[in-house]
């Protein structure tokens, strides 16, 4: 979501090959950039209006429990793609069906992130913003 | 994502983020590989577990040249998921950014993730048919535990790009 506070710096590396690059964009962010845990410690110390900062903070708890369920039917399909290519006569069609509802699910994830994305600056000034996604490193 | 982006994935940064504080990494267990040397290390197992199996000369050596191929398929999506993570934090901080530019860049990052994918299922089967059934249960295994140690490494001490 937010840009990420650099004293990971050296830690937010990338890379991200997911299992047969099976991870979402909105997947790589949350792994890469900022967890929600961060983002809301920095929303506590930026926003000092309580009934805005309550407000965006009640927005992410929403999407991390969206997200929870998602990541659990993404666990349960790869958890099926990695059998079936486990054996050695699987065909590319046994796989393809895993991978339409693996992308769906992706799709759904980067649209529930970029909406709560939405959704919070929506609710803060640009001065705020600037404040959330500043990286002390840059 | 090796169980749940959430779970797993924060847990990690957690660690990681605590292991950059502390400024060593002797602290935190021993350094964590990066992405670059999880993808050589585990790719060369596969090599091994291909040239181990594999007693035709042949076929060892088509598939060690399919193995390349899956390296370099591991590098390039790397470089690819860094370059996406740099333009969203760009764009991300452009507090005017319109939606549609965000819905593009993760469209775009989309496209690349699915046409590697497709590539490296090409390359999987491949591999997969050029080895008997026998050679298969350890060539199969090394190959799938490439996949997992890669897509769960979480390199310290590398920029994002």
């Amino acid at each position: 979501m937010m840009v990420a506070a650099r004293q990971r710096g050296q830690v937010l590396i990338l890379l991200a090959a997911w299992l047969f690059f099976g991870g979402g964009a909105s997947s790589a962010l949350v792994v890469y950039d900022r967890p929600a845990s961060e983002i809301k410690k920095v929303i506590k110390h930026v926003i000092t209006n309580v009934d805005r900062r309550d407000a965006i903070l009640s927005n992410i708890s929403v999407w991390e429990a969206g997200q929870k369920q998602k990541d659990e039917k993404v666990t349960e399909y790869r958890g099926e793609l990695f059998k079936t290519l486990r054996r050695k006569d699987s065909r590319r069609s046994d796989a393809e069906p895993l991978m339409t509802k693996l992308d769906a699910t992706f799709l759904e994830m980067d649209q529930s992130f970029l909406n709560l994305r939405f959704r919070v600056k929506a609710q803060v000034t640009s001065a705020e913003w600037a404040a959330l996604v500043a990286r002390p490193d840059r | 994502m090796r169980s749940s982006v959430h779970r797993v994935g924060f847990a990690t940064l957690f660690t990681l983020l605590f292991c950059a504080a502390m400024l060593t990494s002797s602290g935190c267990g021993g350094k964590k590989p990066t992405a670059a040397e999880t993808i050589e290390r585990y790719s060369q197992k596969l090599r091994e577990a291909i040239s181990t199996s594999v007693p035709e000369q042949g076929r060892k050596y088509q598939m060690l040249l399919i193995v390349n191929q899956v390296e370099a398929l591991h590098v390039r999506f790397n470089q690819e998921t860094a370059e996406f993570v740099e333009s969203y934090r760009r764009l991300n901080a452009d507090y005017d950014a319109t939606r549609a530019t965000f819905d593009q860049l993760f469209s775009d990052y989309s496209a690349k993730r699915v046409k590697a994918r497709s590539e490296a299922l090409d390359l999987h089967f491949q591999l997969a048919a050029l080895a008997t059934a026998d050679e298969w249960d350890a060539i199969g295994k090394a190959e799938l535990k490439l996949y997992e140690e890669v897509e769960a490494a979480r390199p310290a001490g590398e920029g994002t790009k």
